[in-house]
């Protein structure tokens, strides 16, 4: 998983940008708590995706389940977010 | 000549039917009245008999999970976790009854509904911080009245709080790892009592809310673990005081040390 940094609400997790299970819109997703970003933003207040499913904020996919995905270096080179990776995780 | 000893004969064996029929009631009439007391004694017991008898094979499976280190292991061990169900009916006094199949208050699965003094006899019994029951629904309720539930990119939550039983170290930043050896009954007992700290409240629980979430941050006042991960591990490994709660109403989402 590439990821972009911590998540200032745990203060734990490890933000990924997650692609979900319809439309392929690629959010920014806490590995820990699932808190949510729709932009690269991270200043401003996440979003608490509903649980267990994590419904996408943008389509009628979700975020939990296949084919959702961590993105891919291509998949983040595309939306344009390259510049705010940080590194992957093992 | 044949007609009065035929006579006799039939009265004979009248006689001796109705002995037989009257023998038979009394011997009937003594079981069931043996019964009955044996049933009675039964639901007496059966609520405390009944609530050991569904956490104790979740101290097994407790125990089984220390063992399971990759996640399809951990997966196997929720499953053996649903087993204390069909035990527990198996288990019940009442429900093998041979007396009657009616289902009333007194023989059905159902525990019969508690007096005052039941109600003191059960309190004793209540589980220990830790321990977990089943709700229905892959959903499991703590002694403090945690929810853990599916969720999470390990499909459930209890499988995602025991991510932080062993250390990640190649985990960018922090990651909060729980003393207790992996052993999940400990794991879940520090957080029942955190959690319990926290509704009391005080100096030493922190609040915040935002939206349907409440994070707490506990200071345990001991060692409850150790921070791990990249960061951690640069900083030798200290020792985390504090326990971070991150709720939904009751529902856990994470639990972690810091």
């Amino acid at each position: 998983m590439y990821y972009v940094g911590i998540c200032p609400f745990c203060e734990q997790g490890n933000l990924g940008i997650r692609i979900c299970s319809k439309e392929g819109d690629a959010v920014i997703l806490c590995d820990e708590c699932d808190a949510l970003w729709l932009s690269t933003d991270l200043n401003s207040k996440p979003l608490f995706p509903e649980q267990p499913n994590l419904p996408c904020p943008c389509c009628q996919g979700n975020l939990s389940d296949d084919p959702a995905r961590w993105a891919n270096f291509g998949e983040i080179y595309i939306k344009g977010w390259v510049h705010i990776v940080k590194g992957e995780t093992g | 000549m044949n007609q009065p000893n035929k006579r006799l004969r039939t009265k004979a064996s009248s006689l001796g039917w109705t002995a037989a029929i009257v023998l038979f009631l009394i011997i009937y009439s003594v079981i069931q009245s043996q019964r009955n007391q044996t049933n009675d004694q039964s639901v007496l017991n059966s609520e405390e008999s009944r609530a050991q008898n569904v956490l104790d094979p979740l101290k097994e499976a407790s125990h089984q999970s220390n063992t399971a280190k990759d996640e399809g292991a951990q997966q196997s061990d929720l499953g053996q976790q649903k087993e204390p169900n069909v035990s527990k009916s198996k288990s019940y006094p009442v429900a093998s009854s041979p007396v009657s199949k009616k289902q009333t208050p007194a023989n059905s699965n159902r525990p019969p509904p508690l007096n005052s003094s039941q109600r003191s006899t059960t309190a004793k019994t209540k589980p220990e911080l830790g321990q977990l029951r089943d709700l229905g629904g892959k959903v499991w309720e703590s002694a403090a009245g945690l929810k853990y539930g599916p969720g999470s990119r390990e499909k459930h939550r209890l499988l995602h709080i025991m991510r932080h039983a062993e250390d990640q170290p190649n985990r960018p930043g922090k990651h909060g790892v729980f003393a207790g050896e992996g052993e999940r009954k400990k794991v879940l007992a520090v957080i029942d009592e955190a959690y319990l700290k926290a509704l009391k409240g005080g100096k030493k629980v922190e609040r915040k809310k935002e939206g349907n979430r409440i994070v707490y941050t506990i200071d345990m006042d001991r060692r409850i673990g150790f921070v791990g991960g990249q960061v951690g591990n640069k900083q030798g490994k200290p020792s985390a005081y504090k326990i971070r709660l991150v709720l939904e109403g009751t529902n856990v989402i994470t639990a972690f040390p810091l």
